[in-house]
């Protein structure tokens, strides 16, 4: 007996490797859409999650112009205000402030990331969305998001790779290496590659039309209110904001589908469908 | 046989429905799971483990298609009715086996930075050393 040497060392499987990435990417855009489209509990869960992000935002905001009032130097223009935060005594407290800040951003926004993605997943797996089984999932790897935060702190833009890689992994591996997470995840990466970066392009021409769509009627409705009455105006700029807010969360949950999808793909060498095997919708 | 005897690792690179397939395999060709015993459904494994249907419908497949389970309609999988799996296995089943096992190995060995040639070189080595000692 010979053995041929067609070993997969990537680990995904022949059949995978041999269609086109075009077609799988595709494909999984299309049940990404489907899933963002059908499941009304994911987009609550993904509209909550923006909605504490917009108010962390807010309090931060909130702060960095109440601080100086509170310290007795209330500020009223730019020039005030720069003036304050450039006095020597502040600048030490207010980078200890900035950072803490920083990394408390930065754990919530894992975690509420978190929250999504474990229930994405159990979609994607034939279950169905849980609003609290999601945060209870994220509290469970509350110390290995607060590594990785910390972790990531110091760069603005490591963020990308928290959401597009790192805490996909994290649902179902807890580590509390952050390097040990952050290599775990190049290297399912690196089986994905190519449907990843295509995906990421899928991805944004979807979300550019959904924006299009949004802005357009977003356009028309404006110029309709500026010659309506107030009450109809006012009416008409909420469908305005209602739109713009549904379209943000509905591109947020679409990409994370895709991103898990694709983190399925990866770890478990089949790329996964919403219509499970019994026939059943996700 | 129960769902929670398949522990599978998310972490280590090889892909959940190799593990599956190793998993079960081994439990077959070891014996511990005897000819006609009735193996989990993929829906109690999608539930209980977290993965996809497809990821476990496609590890039974393979198993089926080694000749290790069959699929009785509408009664779910059993493992097949075989005196000793180990000794009817044909060439090619034996080479699927045999693929999988070192591919996982050349996988997991790939975490700790040991290349696929490392690993055939290790391999080349061993059975040179087992061939000696089985000389001598």
């Amino acid at each position: 007996m010979t053995t041929s040497n067609t070993i997969d060392i990537a680990g995904a499987p022949a059949s995978v490797k041999s269609e086109s990435s075009v077609a799988s990417v595709r494909r999984m855009l299309k049940n990404s859409l489907l899933i963002s489209i059908r499941d009304s509990v994911l987009l609550k869960l993904a509209t909550v999650d923006l909605l504490l992000v917009v108010f962390y935002i807010g309090l931060f905001l909130g702060g960095f112009f109440l601080y100086p009032a509170l310290m007795g130097q209330p500020c009223h223009t730019q020039k005030e205000f720069n003036a304050f935060y450039n006095q020597q005594e502040h600048k030490a407290i207010l980078l200890a402030v900035a950072l803490t800040i920083q990394f408390l951003g930065t754990l919530f926004t894992n975690f509420l990331l978190l929250t999504v993605d474990s229930e994405i997943i159990r979609v994607w797996n034939g279950q169905k969305a849980d609003f609290k089984r999601g945060w209870r999932t994220a509290a469970s790897h509350f110390w290995s998001l607060a590594t990785w935060s910390l972790l990531i702190t110091p760069f603005n833009f490591m963020w990308v790779a928290s959401m597009c890689i790192v805490i996909p992994v994290l649902t179902r591996d807890d580590t509390l290496n952050p390097f040990k997470m952050l290599w775990r995840s190049v290297l399912l990466l690196l089986k994905i590659w190519k449907e990843f970066l295509l995906g990421i392009v899928g991805m944004l021409v979807i979300v550019y039309w959904v924006f299009c769509l949004v802005f357009g009627s977003n356009a028309i409705f404006t110029s309709i209110s500026s010659q309506c009455p107030p009450l109809i105006a006012w009416v008409l700029l909420s469908i305005c904001i209602s739109l713009s807010l549904v379209a943000l969360c509905f591109c947020y949950l679409f990409c994370n589908c895709y991103l898990c999808g694709q983190y399925i793909k990866a770890s478990e060498g089949v790329e996964p469908s919403p219509e499970n095997a019994f026939g059943d919708p996700a | 046989m129960n769902v929670s005897e398949l522990t599978l690792n998310f972490s280590s690179g090889v892909p959940i429905y190799r593990q599956i397939v190793q998993l079960l395999s081994g439990k077959i060709l070891s014996g511990a799971l005897s000819p006609g015993e009735k193996i989990p459904s993929i829906r109690d494994v999608t539930a209980e483990l977290n993965v996809n249907p497809n990821t476990v419908a496609k590890a039974y497949r393979e198993l089926e298609l080694a000749g290790l389970i069959e699929t009785r309609r509408g009664m779910g999988c059993f493992v097949a009715e075989r005196d000793d799996a180990r000794h009817t296995l044909t060439d090619d089943e034996k080479r699927r086996h045999l693929d999988t096992l070192f591919a996982s190995l050349v996988t997991s060995a790939g975490m700790f930075g040991i290349s696929e040639q490392d690993v055939s070189d290790y391999l080349t080595a061993k059975h040179a050393a087992a061939t000696t000692k089985n000389n001598k």
